[in-house]
């Protein structure tokens, strides 16, 4: 039998050493009325080379992106993840490991998470990080979460309003929503309106007020826009709320840390840092906080110690404050986070260092530069907003799903199409660094010929 | 210890660059950014690529593993996992996809995500089922989201969840946040559930009813039936917690006992590796009266094809990004189509089996949480040793001189100097016996006195490390070394 390590003799003779005749003497405590009566209702077990052959045949049935042409973004990117890393990561004794609760024979997992949660706080510009959470759009929960516990713990109560900027991304905002719908009797998600492409300080007057727990911004946001977080972190704190930033951990080697732009929390999506696409999952939230938050941040964290021969190690600390031993007074639930994916990240930013992160941000930088530029002379198409941008653009695009259609029909992934909330026939365009010029020539011309076939000529 | 790789750092050292490395500006003239610039450098370490590569294989070195040895870790199910999982779930095919695809470029995955969604139905007599919840907590507080839409569906939220005071933290940290409150009943001299006590808190407020079954115990609640009757006497719904599902594989379903919603770790019982800490998945599986409330979107068929579909108006939202950790369900699908309903009983036969021999094997020196019977897992209590000087910490920190990883300690709080040991069927009567001579001898050890006991552990990578210290003196992150810094603040 797969994976069973005892014989049939093996169980006899322990079956005997219990003093039991039978299996099913060990069941006693299970009613013999509410056992199966029948084995379950599953397809034939396949051998190992049978399963191999099953799934190879149902990932064949996919169709897996080509980097050169897929233009599809929204908080999922494609991009080089070097060999090294997965290699390391991939090993036995990260992967088949358990949380590192017995320290001292855990300190590879611990050191890793260690430095993860240094370069976590480093990228965020801010004192501290945790040990991951389960995706961007989870954090950015948790990051609510923890900003109103602030205030209550600062004695705030009446601050139970959060308002969010509109141009987040639309899944997040919608994860956000289904978090907070049961607590919406005391906690109220205020939405900023859409309508422009970033968020003003001046927009906020009328919203922030003495309710108001923290203000959520991301930036970059949902068209590819840097915002400028520093006036609204100002006009946040003047009023008493917190900021949260969402922020891309590559961008943040060239544009203004959160931590600098004057953020409280910063969150983000590491996925870029560290998994391919692999359809949404296993992702990894990033969180990192200002110092003086330690005991409100959701999540484990790993700290410094001493053996008692003087020795350094890591152990897991501050754990009063999680499920497991304040259990309805933690400040989350949150328990299996994602800490291998945190390996894989703290490797590829230990390989890429200052100058390879900033080198590769630089270079996404310069692909959506110019292909933003160049997409605004296609005909019928409007670039979203003014400024920097990071790695994504959004434009729109007359008879927008016709013309994907076309590109998908030529096996390019244009773009990920926007829900009408945020405007109408809108395109969020993302490069990746695995593409040449060439390929971005060839998603203009495609995309040319497609407005073409739709009635708009160059 | 070895040194952080910052301390390592050496400027100009790091071989991952444009000019020479892994990072290319495509053909274009590299551009910057005229505004919003970053100030300052982040502290990244500069390494060549083989110096990084030695520092995080030195590190690796340094973790007990389940490859390595025996993992009797209690409620964590940590059995083998098998590398044929590892390496279908990194087939390009599945790694190269793109979560906002269209459905027609993903249809093998979705029909990967559709079948291993009916298998775990099956094998827990539900009717529907999300994938997208990624650790088990995630699944609980995704199935009090839906438990609480329920209620508001019919015209009540109710205030309290009730759960018994053996279960783990994560359930009453998920009650309150789903905005519940908790409300803990002691359980039963035996471990099990306490009836009366039961009764006397529920009421038509109570929105369910959360426990684990077997139970943290290893326990399989014998009055099950008329619990989950006198709960849904009042209205409320039923949650089973499915960590400990492993035991009951082939041999009871959930649903048939009347369970309406349950999680399940496919990074325990279905054989996904911890990865450290995770990503785990814990999709929720639910009776069809629940099935409106599931957050959306859920894989379908469609035809012969497949698809992605909404639950309806009545569904919670997203609870996740996407769709769960894809990646942890090839590795969980993968497992179930090896074993087929055979196999999966095997499983839960040899983790009884396991766990009784040590529990037979130990129990005239170590004393038993609770009498009985258990299924999956023995919890033990160190109070015999506790008279002669030593507590579960010590007993758990000497094993590991011995190679083997500690059992769960202090868990279940019922217990006092709790030892749960679950050996899973993964492990062979050999290493039980290997694991049963170590309890033993140090038992012995106990009984002399032996100095080892109060160093342990001796022969680990470092030493007994001070737990206080890191929360006295916190340094959560590494800084530079010293030029006036503050060290002692995080």
């Amino acid at each position: 039998m797969p994976y069973i390590s005892n014989t049939d003799a093996d169980r006899q003779a322990m079956l005997a050493a219990m003093g039991v005749a039978r299996f099913e003497d060990l069941l006693e405590s299970v009613p013999e009325g509410l056992r199966l009566r029948g084995p379950l209702n599953l397809p034939q077990p396949l051998s190992e080379g049978a399963l191999d052959r099953e799934l190879r045949g149902m990932a064949a049935q996919n169709r897996p992106v080509a980097p050169q042409d897929c233009f599809l973004g929204g908080g999922a990117y494609v991009g080089h993840l070097p060999e090294a890393v997965k290699n390391l990561a991939l090993r036995s004794e990260f992967i088949t490991a358990y949380t590192p609760y017995q320290a001292e024979v855990s300190q590879g997992t611990l050191q890793t998470i260690f430095e993860f949660q240094t370069l976590v706080s480093e990228l965020a510009g801010l004192d501290l990080a945790n040990a991951s959470l389960y995706d961007g759009a989870t954090a950015l929960v948790e990051a609510v979460r923890m900003a109103l516990a602030v205030q209550l713990d600062r004695k705030a109560n009446g601050r139970r309003r959060v308002l969010v900027a509109a141009q987040i991304l639309p899944r997040w905002r919608e994860v956000l929503r289904t978090y907070f719908h049961p607590l919406r009797d005391e906690v109220e998600l205020d939405f900023l309106p859409a309508g422009s492409p970033t968020l003003d300080a001046g927009q906020l007057a009328g919203h922030l007020g003495d309710d108001v727990a923290a203000l959520v911004v991301q930036s970059p946001n949902v068209f590819g826009l840097m915002e400028d977080v520093a006036p609204l972190a100002q006009a946040a704190h003047q009023s008493g709320a917190l900021l949260v930033q969402a922020f891309d951990p590559i961008a943040a080697a060239l544009f203004q840390s959160p931590g600098e732009a004057g953020a409280d929390l910063a969150v983000a999506e590491g996925q870029c840092l560290a998994q391919p696409l692999q359809y949404g999952g296993p992702y990894i939230g990033l969180f990192a906080a200002r110092g003086d938050l330690v005991k409100q941040m959701p999540g484990r964290l790993i700290g410094e110690t001493v053996d008692t021969e003087g020795a350094r190690g890591f152990v897991l600390a501050f754990q009063t404050r999680e499920q497991h031993i304040r259990r309805d007074k933690a400040t989350s639930n949150i328990c299996t986070n994602q800490a291998l994916v945190a390996t894989f990240a703290t490797i590829h930013l230990a390989l890429l260092g200052p100058v390879g992160l900033r080198e590769k941000a630089q270079a996404l930088y310069t692909r959506a530069a110019w292909l933003a530029e160049e997409a605004a002379r296609l005909p019928g198409v409007t670039l979203l907003g003014v400024g920097e941008r990071f790695r994504e653009f959004a434009l729109q695009v007359p008879g927008r799903d016709a013309v994907l259609a076309h590109l998908h029909a030529q096996g390019v992934l244009a773009g990920l199409p926007l829900p009408e909330s945020l405007g109408k026939d809108l395109l969020l365009v993302a490069v990746n660094d695995l593409q040449e010029e060439a390929d971005l020539r060839r998603w203009l011309n495609a995309m040319a010929g497609a407005l073409a076939k739709e009635g708009h000529h160059a | 210890m070895p040194e952080l790789i910052f301390e390592k750092s050496r400027p100009g050292a790091g071989s991952f660059t444009a000019a020479t490395g892994g990072v290319s500006f495509g053909g274009l003239e590299p551009r910057t950014p005229a505004r919003l610039k970053r100030e300052k450098t982040p502290l990244l370490p500069e390494l060549p690529e083989g110096e990084v590569v030695r520092h995080y294989l030195g590190l690796s070195t340094l973790n007990h593993h389940v490859d390595k040895d025996f993992y009797p870790l209690g409620s964590c199910t940590m059995k083998y996992n098998p590398k044929i999982n590892d390496a279908l779930a990194l087939l390009p095919g599945f790694t190269a996809l793109h979560p906002e695809q269209d459905a027609a470029d993903a249809q093998g995955a979705l029909r990967l995500l559709v079948e291993l969604g009916e298998g775990l139905c099956e094998v827990s007599g539900m009717d529907a089922v999300t994938l997208q919840p990624v650790a088990g907590a995630h699944g609980e507080l995704t199935a009090l989201f839906m438990i609480r839409a329920y209620h508001e569906a019919r015209g009540h939220a109710r205030r309290k969840v009730v759960i018994p005071d053996s279960a783990h933290g994560t359930n009453p940290a998920s009650i309150t946040m789903a905005g519940y409150e908790v409300v803990q009943v002691k359980s039963a001299p035996d471990g099990c559930m306490d009836l009366e006590a039961l009764k006397a808190v529920l009421d038509e407020d109570t929105a369910a009813f959360m426990i684990t079954n077997p139970n943290t115990v290893g326990i399989f609640e014998r009055h099950i039936v008329e619990i989950i009757a006198l709960v849904h006497q009042v209205g409320a719904l039923c949650y089973m917690d499915g960590a400990n599902l492993n035991a009951l594989l082939g041999i009871v379903r959930p649903g048939d006992l009347g369970f309406d919603i349950m999680h399940i770790n496919l990074h325990k019982t279905f054989s996904v590796p911890h990865g450290g800490g995770g990503p785990g998945a814990g999709p929720l599986v639910v009776k069809q009266r629940l099935a409106p409330f599931l957050p959306g979107p859920l894989p379908v068929r469609q035809g012969d094809a497949f698809g992605w579909a909404s639950p309806g108006p009545q569904g919670i939202g997203q609870v996740h990004a996407y769709f769960g950790n894809f990646g942890a369900l090839v590795r969980a699908h993968a497992y179930l189509r090896r074993l087929g309903a055979q196999g999966l009983r095997r499983v839960a036969e040899n983790a009884i089996i396991n766990a009784n021999y040590v529990r037979v094997g130990l129990q005239d020196v170590y004393r038993l949480g609770f009498a009985g019977t258990p299924l999956h897992e023995v919890v033990f209590s160190a109070i015999n040793q506790k008279k002669l000087g030593y507590k579960a910490s010590h007993i758990a920190k000497r094993l590991l001189d011995f190679g083997m990883h500690a059992p769960t300690t202090y868990f279940p709080l019922i217990v006092p100097e709790a030892l749960m040991v679950e050996p899973t069927e993964t492990e062979s009567r050999v290493t039980l016996d290997r694991f049963i001579a170590a309890m033993r001898q140090i038992h012995r050890e106990c009984e002399e006195k032996n100095p080892l006991l109060d160093s342990a552990p001796n022969t680990t990578p470092v030493r007994k490390l001070d737990d206080v210290r890191a929360v006295k003196q916190p340094r959560l992150r590494w800084r530079p070394e010293p030029a006036g810094h503050d060290q002692s603040s995080v």
